[in-house]
């Protein structure tokens, strides 16, 4: 029976997956590469030893226990122009034009863009992809399963992370306001 | 001296043994102590091993599933921040 559960998994996740590997040419080129691919196994693993008295870490675990994988890709680079925000990333656009997916944010400011995708209609959220492309740096994230957007940006300042890892831009500090 | 005093002194004072009595305690004592066989010892000394194999194996294997959990925890947390501060990003830029 395992192995229906399993097979009944892997092809709801089939959509959902997004094949990163098209990225991975651009670890060479990168200052700094951070690889983070959670599948359901490993889920399950880091899950026990998620504190259930500490309310950040309870809400990680009603966030992803019914998630299927986590993927996480960010490239640090020395300049700009050693990536293409369109050639580099087509790959895995041509994947975000398939049924299923719908583009729900789509960001640009100067040198700097973040685009999200949604798996799923309305509420029924199946999955979300993050594009996001700064001068020096470039990250993508898919995340396969059901997904709340609101807990998942509540989550954002709550794990003590160092600043300095790729990925893990500092939020901007909010414009003047105007008078 | 008193009677009881007497009676101390006679019951205190030095008795010889019967004849033959340190041969007849020295007949009772085995010659040889009865040594465990070689091959109990083996088995022991077996046993003793695996004892401390499953117990070694097993410690480490709780070792190695903590260390792998803390270790896929923070992966979690480091995807979790990532995300969490790419969709806190996106709401700054569609908000400026």
């Amino acid at each position: 029976m395992k192995w229906v559960y399993g097979l009944v998994l892997a092809m709801a996740a089939s959509g959902q997956e997004l094949d990163l590997s098209s990225l991975e040419k651009l670890a060479a080129r990168a200052k700094a590469a951070v690889n983070v691919t959670l599948d359901r196994d490993k889920l399950g693993i880091a899950l026990p030893f998620l504190s259930a008295s500490d309310p950040d870490q309870a809400a990680v675990r009603d966030l992803v226990s019914s998630l299927m994988s986590i993927n996480v890709r960010t490239f640090e680079f020395e300049g700009p122009g050693s990536f293409s925000k369109q050639n580099d990333l087509e790959p895995v656009r041509r994947q975000l034009r398939n049924p299923g997916w719908t583009k729900i944010v789509d960001a640009k400011d100067r040198d700097e863009l973040v685009e999200i995708y949604m798996f799923g209609k309305g509420k029924d959220i199946g999955g979300i992809t993050i594009l996001s492309a700064e001068r020096r740096e470039l990250t993508v994230v898919n995340i396969v399963g059901p997904i709340d957007l609101k807990k998942l940006g509540g989550l954002a300042g709550k794990f003590g992370i160092p600043k300095d890892l790729p990925g893990m831009t500092p939020p901007k500090p909010a414009p003047p306001a105007k008078k | 001296m008193s009677d009881f005093e007497q009676d101390l002194r006679e019951a205190l004072q030095r008795r010889e043994p019967p004849d033959g009595f340190t041969e007849r305690v020295m007949a009772r004592v085995p010659r040889e102590i009865p040594r465990r066989t070689g091959v109990g010892r083996h088995w022991m000394a077996i046993a003793a091993t695996l004892c401390i194999g499953v117990v070694g194996t097993s410690s480490w294997q709780i070792h190695r599933r903590q260390v792998e959990g803390e270790r896929a925890k923070q992966e979690l947390f480091y995807a979790l921040a990532v995300a969490s501060g790419k969709l806190d990003t996106a709401r700054q830029m569609i908000t400026r």
